[in-house]
């Protein structure tokens, strides 16, 4: 940070890092770690598989149709002869960019968004947070359906709406987290020392949020991933021949006797989902300890 | 002696927000005080919780808003600082936090909470010269070099407290405000730190603002007393002299209600118990604040506020005192 006592060549002990406490803990938790393994696994598989596949994922095989899992397709084939094995992995490619890039979205609008209004206080917040509300009583698909309806279907449009919504949860939780952390201490000290109030948010409220911010946007990824899911479904946002986790479900819930094209998506997303939700119970562990 | 601080006719009150159509109340935490105070003394201010003691000392050091009078600091006018000049205040007039371990930020090594004064008010300093005065103020409050690097987590009560006494020492500052300092730590690191603070004081010629409810450690820190009581003065003296003679019946109470450590001395005091509970703020008493309470109160107490008076070398806010 802004003072490097490390530079001075000193015989000082050094003592573990906040952050590397954190992650000691994290690792003594086998259950979360299996879980991060598994969404980094897939978060390779998904970039990986697509590229070195030697059949693209919307490459019709009309003598292929329907096929059950078999050695030359490993997750089966669709309706259109398209091998399902690299489909489920471009869609996790599909979902996992909508997820993450939301949830960054998410992640900035909401810590700032929050820390600001919680900070500031009075007036400001109460704009800032009825703003909020306001935006709260848009229902989701209703929204996005209105995106859709004044700028045409696209895959941009389906991350631009997640964001826009789930950004809202967000900041009311940094808010509320900043409004009790301004009337600490170690605030006020730094407000006698002359910090400015940019510098009092940078540099004291948003590294003491940011445990929980971590716990929440472990949270909301899996959040983003069902919602797009939920989007697709509907027939919003991807278009095939392009296609998402959400998209496949759609399709193998109306091909339900041929069981591997609802079984492989499904599965993929419930074992992300289900991931997530223990990193995230495992990351809540290690940053608060008790 | 210097006045260093001058206080004149203070008030700080806070606005309760109850709702669009209602009229708004007022807290009236510090409600028209004066009083100086001189260089190189220690100043104790004691009231029971919610006398506006800590709304001052807040007040005096920006935390708080002043609602009007003044507090000429060094020439600045406090109630009507800008920015800058509360930059300027601050390097000569710091604060020591209640809370010991609160007070400081958990996710900062202890030398980036030391220097944070110095890096922010002198922005130039060079790097090296920056941790030459962390490590010479650590020194100065007994902590080691090697701890440095060390989170405030990995310490105990006392050494938070030393850790928050240096960052406000860095600056050397000629005022120290220290709100309720000692309140949070057990006895024997108490006594430490209060040592501390007196060593201190006599090495750095230091003008200390002591808060505290505990009238042990204000008789043993303090030349001069500032007794409070719903946002007023009521008696202001020598320590020696408002040990031994309060005059004003708040104080006397005050006073009774300590315990003394001699069994039978404590069995045979008298203590003088107020009656009733301590007026809302929002609505302090007519008159003298303290008349609803006071065992000499009589008609005329609630008509006017009694000003300051000079006897036996006490400032008393009393009319029943001569």
């Amino acid at each position: 940070m802004f003072v490097k006592a490390k530079n001075l060549n000193l015989d000082t002990p050094k003592t573990k890092g906040f952050w590397l406490s954190v992650f000691s803990r994290l690792a003594r938790n086998k259950l979360a770690m299996t879980s991060g393994c598994i969404i980094v696994v897939l978060t390779l598989l998904c970039i990986i598989v697509p590229m070195f596949s030697s059949v693209a994922y919307d490459k019709t095989d009309w003598g292929q149709i329907m096929q059950s899992p078999s050695a030359a397709h490993w997750f089966g084939t669709d309706s259109l002869g398209r091998d399902l094995f690299v489909r489920c992995f471009i869609g996790g490619r599909i979902t996992f960019e909508i997820a993450f890039a939301a949830a960054f979205v998410v992640l900035l609008v909401g810590i700032f968004y929050g820390a600001i209004a919680g900070y500031v206080g009075g007036k400001l917040d109460t704009i800032m947070m009825r703003i909020v509300d306001v935006l709260y009583g848009i229902p989701f698909l209703f929204f996005c359906i209105l995106l859709i309806t004044l700028f045409g279907n696209s895959m941009a449009l389906s991350f631009v709406a997640i964001a826009a919504i789930s950004w809202l949860d967000m900041s009311r939780i940094v808010r509320g987290q900043t409004l009790s952390i301004k009337h600490k201490e170690f605030v006020e000290a730094a407000m006698i020392s002359g910090v400015s109030n940019f510098k009092i948010i940078t540099r004291h409220v948003i590294p003491n949020l940011l445990g929980i911010v971590i716990v929440y946007a472990a949270l909301t990824v899996p959040n983003m991933i069902v919602m797009s899911a939920v989007l697709s479904f509907f027939g919003l946002g991807v278009t095939e021949p392009m296609t998402s986790w959400g998209l496949l479900i759609s399709d193998g819930a109306q091909n339900m006797q041929a069981w591997w094209l609802l079984l492989s998506p499904a599965t993929l997303m419930v074992i992300t989902l289900l991931s997530f939700a223990f990193l995230a119970n495992g990351l809540r562990d290690a940053l608060d300890p008790r | 002696m210097k006045k260093i601080l001058e206080v004149k006719n203070l008030k700080v009150h806070f606005e309760l927000s109850s709702g669009l159509f209602k009229p708004k109340k007022v807290v009236h935490a510090v409600d028209g005080i004066d009083f100086e105070v001189f260089e190189g003394e220690t100043l104790g201010i004691v009231g029971e919780s919610g006398c506006g003691k800590s709304s001052l000392a807040r007040a005096l050091c920006g935390l708080n808003k002043i609602t009007s009078g003044s507090a000429l600091f060094n020439g600045i006018d406090l109630a009507k600082a800008t920015a800058k000049q509360w930059d300027e205040v601050h390097k000569q007039m710091q604060f020591i936090f209640q809370d010991p371990v609160a007070a400081l930020d958990p996710r900062m090594t202890v030398a980036e909470i030391i220097a944070e004064p110095l890096v922010t008010l002198y922005p130039n300093m060079k790097q090296t010269e920056v941790m030459e005065k962390v490590f010479s103020t650590m020194k100065l409050v007994g902590l080691s070099q090697n701890q440095v690097n060390r989170y405030p987590q990995e310490f105990s009560g006392g050494q938070c407290q030393r850790i928050g006494i240096a960052r406000a020492l860095i600056l050397e500052p000629k005022v120290l405000i220290c709100d309720e300092s000692v309140s949070a730590l057990d006895v024997s690191i108490k006594a430490q730190i209060i040592n501390l603070l007196q060593e201190l004081q006599q090495k750095l010629k230091l003008t200390i603002l002591f808060i505290s409810h505990d009238l042990g450690v204000i008789k043993h820190i303090c030349n001069r007393i500032l007794v409070m009581y719903l946002g007023n003065i009521m008696e202001l003296g020598a320590k020696k002299t408002i040990y031994s003679d309060p005059l004003h019946p708040y104080t006397k109470a005050l006073l009774s209600a300590v315990p003394v450590a001699n069994p039978e001395l404590e069995k045979a005091k008298v203590i003088q118990l107020l009656e009733g509970e301590l007026p809302s703020p929002v609505n302090p008493p007519h008159g003298c604040v303290f008349h609803t309470r006071c065992p000499l109160a009589s008609e005329a107490c609630s008509l006017s506020r009694p000003t300051e008076k000079i006897v036996r070398e006490h400032s008393v806010s009393c009319f029943k005192v001569n």
